[in-house]
């Protein structure tokens, strides 16, 4: 997980937020700063890494647009973030919304498995594959997973990001959570099987 | 209570940022600031023709315009200034009667061209107004 601390000291972003000359330059520095950040939160809910590189671009370029008019006192990552998930909404918005596998709804009557997986199993195959059951998820389960774990916000701010109540948050995170677990459990069977 | 779940989500492996993602986000942005930077040029551009030819349109009328500029005295601003003290809603309606009158009386003796003309103006001087606004607001919260 990494820490939220905003990506710079208060006062170096303030300076990187002045309107006067050099806003642009300052701008670019923050670019540099935080996409590889931008990136690994976006890759986690994006459908491929075309998609996830495009969301970074009109990330920077939303931000950019709005730079003069942002609160400098406060973090930028969250901000950013904000900024991505709505790009990414109003992207898939212009999509079919059944363009996703809807691993959410199959699991969502499963109860809470508090067992986890066999402790044989190689952790790091482990992690691969529920890397790739999160990206089977719906999208509003991706987001609220990326903005958890890949982001480390808490649920009050991965509510704030997304525009959403915490409990629809906790909701959302619970069925993710859910139907990973039966992902993980149909994919052991195949493998065994 | 954080289960095996939240630790594997925790640990999830992530892909490095394609190398060139940072120059094609500077490109990009490039293109954008350039892009800004036109449109601004061009919105300027009109606002200073609508202003030239507002110009060009009142000016024969210069000379008759005396006729219908508003005549403040002293002591009859001192009086709004007084009732917008006492009673603001009273000096507004006072102020907006006075400008719909003074509009009426225009177009009576000056006719549709010099309103179009005085339209012409008043919209430029009112967007460099808001723009220098914004900037004073910009430099304090630069400043702050």
């Amino acid at each position: 997980m990494i820490p939220d601390d905003g990506g710079l000291p208060g006062p170096a972003r303030s300076q990187a937020r002045s309107p006067r000359s050099g806003r642009a330059e300052e701008f670019d520095r923050l670019v540099g700063d935080h996409t590889p950040r931008l990136y690994r939160l976006v890759r986690r809910f994006a459908s491929d890494r075309s998609e996830a590189e495009a969301l970074v671009q009109e990330t920077w370029l939303r931000a950019w647009r709005a730079f003069a008019e942002v609160d400098a006192s406060r973090p930028l990552f969250p901000w950013l973030a904000r900024i991505a998930t709505n790009a990414a909404r109003d992207s898939w918005r212009k999509r079919s919304p059944l363009s996703f596998a809807d691993l959410g709804e199959q699991a969502e009557t499963l109860e809470d498995d508090l067992v986890g997986p066999e402790p044989s199993r190689e952790r790091g195959e482990l992690l691969d594959r529920l890397a790739l059951g999160v990206r089977q998820l719906r999208p509003e389960y991706r987001l609220v997973i990326a903005l958890r774990y890949d982001a480390g916000f808490s649920y009050k701010e991965t509510a704030k990001a997304l525009s959403i109540p915490v409990n629809t948050v906790r909701t959302h995170l619970r069925r993710a959570k859910s139907a990973l677990r039966s992902w993980l459990e149909v994919e052991d069977a195949r493998l065994d099987g | 209570m954080p289960d095996w779940m939240d630790d594997l989500l925790s640990s999830l492996p992530s892909e490095p940022q394609p190398e060139g993602l940072p120059f094609l986000v500077r490109a990009r942005l490039v293109a954008e600031r350039r892009r800004e930077r036109w449109s601004r040029l061009a919105r300027q551009v009109v606002l200073l023709g609508a202003a030239a030819l507002g110009a060009w349109l009142v000016a024969p009328y210069l000379p008759g315009l005396e006729g219908v500029v508003p005549q403040v005295s002293v002591e009859a601003l001192r009086e709004w200034t007084g009732m917008l003290l006492s009673s603001p809603a009273a000096a507004l309606r006072m102020v907006l009667d006075g400008v719909v009158g003074w509009a009426f009386g225009v177009e009576e003796h000056l006719g549709p061209a010099l309103i179009l003309a005085l339209v012409l103006i008043a919209v430029p001087a009112l967007s460099a107004a808001a723009g220098l606004v914004r900037d004073v607001q910009k430099r304090e919260e630069g400043l702050a």
